[in-house]
């Protein structure tokens, strides 16, 4: 644990925590089954749409992933997780569909300066200020974020954030901070490097953070 | 910067490196240095972490019904395979 | 070898949270080691020398001892295991707000000299007279220094509001940029050893 941080769930490496549900998918539990279509169905849809090109494409991917995931159950040697698994396939046909559309895959031609800070400098004090680099407008403390981010209406912006990230923010943004997988996985699945999943990640972040603090400082 | 220091607007796009742990020893002993001095910055790393934590409890859009209910059915159709 | 760890309100770590196992009656505080268990400040244990106090700054200050091999940082030492000797009782909010104004003091005389060079002589002695964090924060209000010396000035003014804040590590840290904005590089040093200097004195610090 880095200093720095309060002690925060990290995200479960082992047990796999969807073990008894792969007991129960393979024993034809279809309740197991809805269960775990449910759980992910919606962040398998955000990472397939860094891929290809429209909503109803990535539709298509994800519903073609559950049928190979149905069609491999039994087959699934536990080498790694179950979602990471599910994961997996859903890249390689992400992947492949965007091939055949033509689309240049939005990973492949990121780097690292490409968009510039993702803290903008007008935050911050310039050369012949008494601080320069020094945050010009401190950011406002916010007061019990928890219980604030329960309401439907800033769940309601925090959704609207996301969704007005790049796709490719969304989809690193889901695997790391919804779906808890770590660096390693991450990069592994999207065929990125470490320093690039992170500088991603933390663009991602820093761009919702923005928008939840303009929510925060809007009157009650 | 003459100075050997990090400052806000540095820190700004390491707040997450941080987290991960994944700072440079001579990096982070900088960083260290500036949160212990800063409070804006703690704070920012604080909403950082929190805006973390609130993506994380996003509640995730299902499916539709009737393609949930098509899955599920192709499930309950699937070939089974013979097992020992 | 025998160090200083500064810790929040209750002995836990200001970052980690962690918290410290404290000395009992007759006894130090138990052995917290970095590496198997205890996972503190990635692979050390963080402590300061007198010299490194000012940049840490927090609530409690603890004497600790250091165990296994120790290694020098920037203005830290990182050990294996360290464990939690005694409290330095000295060291509490009022004894932290004297020093937060005394560095507020020392920025104002910083910025007394930019005045003097810039010939800003009235300035120079209107603000030198000022003996407190809110009669300087008054005097920088209203002032008007010339240019060569307005930043040495704007932050003589933050050191004392940081100081009316109770902020003294922040109260430092701009004392120790005034210095090296009216006296060069070096003199940064300078004035964090005068601010090791005051708190080894006034805390009785023997290392």
């Amino acid at each position: 644990m880095p200093p720095g941080t309060a002690p925060r769930p990290e995200p479960t490496r082992a047990p796999d925590q969807d073990a008894h549900l792969l007991a129960a998918l393979r024993a034809g539990d279809e309740a197991a089954f809805a269960a775990l279509v449910t759980r992910y169905h919606a962040s398998l849809k955000r990472v397939a749409r860094a891929y290809v090109s429209t909503d109803a494409v990535a539709e298509e991917v994800v519903q073609d992933t559950w049928l190979a995931v149905i069609a491999g159950i039994d087959r699934f040697q536990e080498r790694a997780t179950l979602k990471t698994w599910v994961f997996h396939i859903l890249v390689n046909k992400a992947k492949s569909r965007g091939k055949r559309e033509r689309r240049i895959v939005p990973f492949a031609s990121l780097s690292r300066d490409a968009e510039g800070p993702a803290v903008s400098p007008d935050n911050f004090q310039r050369d012949g200020d008494a601080w320069p680099g020094h945050w010009a407008t401190p950011p406002r403390p916010w007061e019990d974020p928890e219980r604030r981010l329960e309401s439907l209406e800033a769940r309601e912006r925090l959704r609207e954030a996301i969704a007005a990230l790049p796709d490719v923010h969304q989809a690193v943004l889901t695997l790391r901070d919804v779906e808890g997988l770590d660096a390693p996985e991450v990069c592994a699945l999207l065929e990125l490097s470490d320093g690039n999943q992170r500088v991603i990640l933390h663009r991602a972040r820093a761009r919702v953070r923005a928008d939840l603090a303009r929510y925060f400082e809007e009157p009650a | 910067m003459s100075f050997d220091e990090i400052v806000c607007r540095e820190f700004a796009e390491l707040a997450t490196d941080y987290l991960d742990g994944a700072l440079p020893d001579a990096t982070l002993e900088l960083v260290e240095e500036h949160l212990a001095m800063c409070d804006w910055c703690r704070d920012y790393l604080g909403q950082i972490e929190a805006t973390s934590a609130a993506v994380a409890h996003t509640p995730a859009a299902a499916p539709a019904p009737d393609t949930l209910q098509a899955l599920v059915a192709a499930f309950r159709d699937r070939p089974k395979e013979d097992r020992p | 070898m025998i160090a200083y760890k500064f810790l929040a309100a209750g002995g836990v770590g200001p970052f980690s949270r962690y918290p410290w196992p404290l000395p009992r009656p007759r006894a130090p505080g138990a052995w917290v080691a970095a590496a198997g268990g205890a996972t503190v400040c990635h692979d050390a244990v963080h402590a300061c020398r007198s010299r490194d106090l000012p940049w840490w700054l927090q609530d409690e200050l603890w004497e600790a001892e250091l165990g296994g091999a120790v290694t020098p940082g920037r203005h830290k030492v990182m050990a294996p295991r360290a464990r939690l000797l005694r409290r330095v009782d000295g060291w509490e909010a009022a004894c932290a707000q004297r020093f937060a104004d005394a560095c507020a003091g020392r920025a104002r005389d910083h910025a007394v000299t930019a005045l003097d060079r810039a010939g800003a002589s009235e300035p120079a002695r209107a603000l030198a007279a000022c003996a407190t964090p809110r009669e300087i924060r008054a005097a920088v209000r209203t002032g008007h220094p010339p240019e060569a010396a307005r930043i040495a000035y704007t932050m003589a003014g933050d050191a004392a509001i940081r100081a009316l804040g109770g902020a003294a590590v922040v109260a430092a840290y701009i004392a120790a940029h005034a210095a090296a904005r009216v006296d060069g590089d070096g003199a940064m040093a300078a004035e964090r050893a005068w601010q090791s200097d005051w708190l080894r004195t006034e805390l009785r610090l023997d290392a």
